[in-house]
C-alpha cells in the first residue's frame, strides 16, 4: 500500500516537471498555425535574423570546438600547480549573468575597453559587427563544451592511450585515434549544450554587438524587437527557433551515436 | 647476444623504485611480488611511459634510454610490446583494427596481417567483434595478438592472467608459456603469484617495496631464499623466531610466541625458520616420539581445503603453519577445523634465514 503511494508520488513528480516544462513550448504552436511559420518565414528581417543565427552559432561553435578540444584534454590528462585554479576561470562564464557578460565583454574588447585600442589598431571592430555577435556566442557557450569536453577525456583510461603510444601513435596520435573516439559521446553533448547556448543566446549579444537587422539581430534579438507591438510574429518566429533548436539537438544527439564519433568505424 | 639490461631509480609519490636486472636473450623472466611493490613502474619504465633518474634501459645493442648521454627515445620508437593488466583494447575498435593499430601499410595489407595474427591465437573469426562482446580470455588473445602484431624485440605483460577466471587460467597459462617460447623476443611477465612465474618465466625477479630483492629459477628460489620474504612468497611455512646454537651442532630456534624448533642450518639471533608445507606431517596429540623428526609443535587445524588430489592444512601453533597431506591421512587423522595434532617436520628440512 505504502509503495504504491510512493510509486504514485514519483509519477505525479515527473508528470509536473513534464507539464511545466513542455506546456509553454507546446503553447507556441497553439498559437502558431504552420501557415503563419512559413508566412513568418517569408519576411526579409526573419530570414536574416535566421541565417545571421545560423552563421554566428556555427563560426562560435568551431571556434570553440578548434581551441577548446586540445585545452580540455590538457586539464583532463596533466597535472600541473594551479589547475584547479585554471578550471575555475574557465568554468566562471557559466554563472555569470548574461548583462555581467556583456558589460565585461564591453570592458575589455569595446572602444574604451582593455584592448580597445589594441584591435582598432589592428584593424579589427567587434562592436556593433557581426563578429562581436561570434565573440558574445564563444565567450557564453565554450564553457559548456569545455567542461562536457574535459569530463569525458577524463573519463578515458589513461591505459588506452598509453597502449596506442606503445603500438607507434605519438601523442598527437593518440589523442587524435583513442582519445577522441572514446570520449565522442560526451564530446558530441558538450557540443549540444553549447550549440544550445549559443543559439539562444540574447543579453551579452545585445549589450555587446547591438541589435541591428542583418547585421547583428539574431532569431532571440528579433523576436524581442518585435514583441512589443507584433506578438503574432515574435510567436512565430519563437517556434521556428524551436524547430530549428530541436532538429540540431536532435541531429547531434544521432550523430553522437552513429559511426562518426564514439561509435568508432569498425 | 640479445639481452635486456635496465638500471632505474625513480622516485614515486609514496616509495623510491630502485631496480637493476638482466634478462638474456628470448628468455622469459617474471617479476613477482605483492601489489604496490612497484612491478608495473618498472614495465613503464622499460617501455618509456615513464622516465627514471637516472636509469638506463638497453636492448641488445640498441640503447632506448641513457640519461647519463641525455638519449630517451619515446614509447612509439621503441619496439616493445605491451600488454595491459586489463588488457586497454580499444573499445570503440573491432579486434582486428585493434590488432592493426600498429601497423603500417593500406587497409588491406593492414587488415590481412591482423588475420594471420587473430589465427595464431585461434581467434580470427573474431575479427570483426568489439571488445565489449569477447569474453576474458578471448579478450586476453586479442591483447596478445596486439602486443606481438609490430614483432616487438622485447614483449611486456603486465598480470596477463589475472583478469582470468580461475577455469581459463590454467589453460591460457599454458598457452601463453608456448606464446612466449616462440615469441622471438625478450619477454618480462609481471605477476603477483609466485606459481605463475614459476610456470612462465625462466628467471624470477623477486620485487618488494620498489627493489630487487632475490632472482634466480623457481627452484632456486624456494630451496635457498635470501629472505622470510622470498620464502613466504615462495610457498614456504615462514616462523619467526629466535636462534641460538645448541648441542650435537644443531641450532635452537625460540618460536615467537610460543614452541622451540631445531635446524640443521647455523644461525644466531633474530631468524626466520622455513620449512615447505610438504615436509610436515601430522600426528594424533600425544601421541609417542614414534618418527625420526626432531620438531614437534602442538598445534590446532583452522582449515581444512582441498587442492587438486592433495589438502592443504591450516593450523595455528600459535604462528600460522600449513601442512600438505593426501586426503587418505586427512580422512584417518579425523581433521577438521578445532581438531589439535602435532605437526613435525625434520631439523634438515628447516633452513634458517636471518630477518
Amino acid at each position: 500500500m505504502r509503495r504504491a503511494a510512493f510509486g504514485g508520488t514519483l509519477f505525479l513528480a515527473l508528470f509536473l516537471v513534464l507539464a511545466f516544462l513542455t506546456l509553454p513550448i507546446v503553447a507556441i504552436f497553439v498559437h502558431t498555425s504552420p501557415g503563419d511559420l512559413i508566412s513568418s518565414l517569408g519576411e526579409q528581417d526573419a530570414r536574416d535574423a535566421l541565417r545571421l543565427s545560423l552563421q554566428t552559432s556555427l563560426a562560435a561553435l568551431a571556434i570553440i570546438v578548434v581551441v577548446g578540444t586540445p585545452a580540455a584534454y590538457l586539464l583532463a590528462t596533466r597535472e600541473f600547480r594551479g589547475r584547479s585554479v585554471v578550471v575555475t576561470l574557465i568554468e566562471l562564464p557559466l554563472v555569470l549573468p548574461p548583462a555581467v557578460a556583456g558589460i565585461a565583454l564591453l570592458a575589455s574588447l569595446g572602444p574604451e575597453g582593455l584592448f580597445g585600442s589594441a584591435l582598432e589598431g589592428a584593424g579589427i571592430q567587434l562592436v556593433l559587427q557581426t563578429a562581436g555577435v561570434i565573440v558574445a556566442l564563444t565567450f557564453v557557450a565554450a564553457p559548456f563544451y569545455l567542461r562536457q569536453a574535459q569530463e569525458a577525456f577524463a573519463a578515458v583510461d589513461r591505459n588506452l592511450l598509453d597502449a596506442a603510444r606503445t603500438l607507434g601513435a605519438s601523442e598527437a596520435g593518440a589523442f587524435i585515434r583513442v582519445a577522441v573516439p572514446c570520449a565522442g559521446q560526451g564530446i558530441t553533448s558538450g557540443l549540444a549544450l553549447a550549440w544550445g547556448r549559443a543559439l539562444g543566446e540574447f543579453g551579452a549579444t545585445l549589450m555587446f554587438a547591438g541589435s541591428f537587422p542583418g547585421i547583428t539581430q539574431t532569431v532571440p534579438l528579433a523576436i524581442f524587437a518585435r514583441f512589443s507591438d507584433d506578438f503574432t510574429s515574435a510567436l512565430a518566429l519563437s517556434g521556428v527557433l524551436v524547430l530549428a533548436s530541436a532538429t540540431l539537438l536532435l541531429s547531434v544527439k544521432i550523430l553522437g551515436r552513429s559511426a562518426v564519433l564514439g561509435g568508432g568505424a569498425a | 647476444m640479445n639481452g635486456l639490461e635496465v638500471r632505474a631509480h625513480d622516485q614515486l609519490r609514496e616509495m623510491e623504485v630502485d631496480v637493476e636486472l638482466r634478462v638474456d636473450g628470448q628468455e622469459c623472466a617474471a617479476v613477482v611480488g605483492p601489489s604496490g611493490a612497484g612491478k608495473s613502474t618498472l614495465l613503464r619504465i622499460i617501455a618509456g611511459l615513464r622516465k627514471p633518474d637516472p636509469g638506463r634501459v638497453v636492448i641488445g645493442r640498441e640503447v632506448w634510454l641513457d640519461s647519463n648521454r641525455g638519449i630517451n627515445l619515446r614509447p612509439e620508437e621503441r619496439a616493445c610490446g605491451f600488454m595491459f593488466q586489463e588488457y586497454a583494447l580499444f573499445p570503440h575498435l573491432s579486434a582486428w583494427r585493434n590488432v592493426a593499430f600498429g601497423v603500417p601499410g593500406d587497409r588491406r595489407a593492414r587488415r590481412r596481417h591482423a588475420l594471420e595474427q587473430l589465427e595464431r591465437f585461434g581467434v580470427e573469426r573474431l575479427a570483426d567483434a568489439r571488445p565489449a562482446s569477447l569474453s576474458g580470455g578471448e579478450r586476453q588473445r586479442v591483447a596478445l595478438a596486439r602486443s606481438l602484431a609490430r614483432d616487438p624485440s622485447v614483449l611486456l605483460l603486465d598480470e596477463p592472467l589475472s583478469a582470468l577466471d580461475t577455469r581459463t587460467r590454467a589453460h591460457a597459462g599454458r598457452e601463453l608459456v608456448a606464446t612466449l617460447r616462440n615469441a622471438g623476443a625478450v619477454a618480462i611477465v609481471v605477476t603477483h603469484d609466485f606459481s605463475e612465474a614459476a610456470l612462465l618465466a625462466d628467471q624470477i625477479f623477486v620485487m618488494d617495496d620498489g627493489r630487487i630483492v632475490q632472482h634466480g629459477t623457481a627452484a632456486e628460489l624456494s630451496a635457498r631464499p635470501a629472505s622470510a620474504f622470498v620464502a613466504d612468497f615462495a610457498g614456504s611455512v615462514v616462523l619467526n623466531g629466535t636462534a641460538r646454537p645448541a648441542a650435537g651442532g644443531l641450532t635452537e630456534i625460540e618460536l615467537d610466541g610460543g614452541g622451540v624448533v631445531n635446524s640443521t642450518d647455523l644461525s644466531r639471533g633474530p631468524v626466520a625458520a622455513l620449512v615447505f608445507p610438504w615436509e610436515i606431517s601430522l600426528e594424533p596429540a600425544g601421541a609417542g616420539h614414534g618418527s625420526s623428526a626432531l620438531n614437534r609443535l602442538p598445534v590446532e587445524v583452522v582449515s581444512v581445503t582441498e587442492v587438486g588430489n592433495r589438502v592443504r592444512v591450516g593450523m595455528s601453533a600459535p604462528q600460522p603453519l600449513v601442512a600438505e597431506l593426501t586426503a587418505e591421512s586427512t580422512r584417518s587423522l579425523g581433521l577438521r577445523p578445532g581438531v589439535r595434532v602435532n605437526a613435525t617436520w625434520k631439523a634438515t628440512a628447516t633452513r634458517l634465514v636471518p630477518r
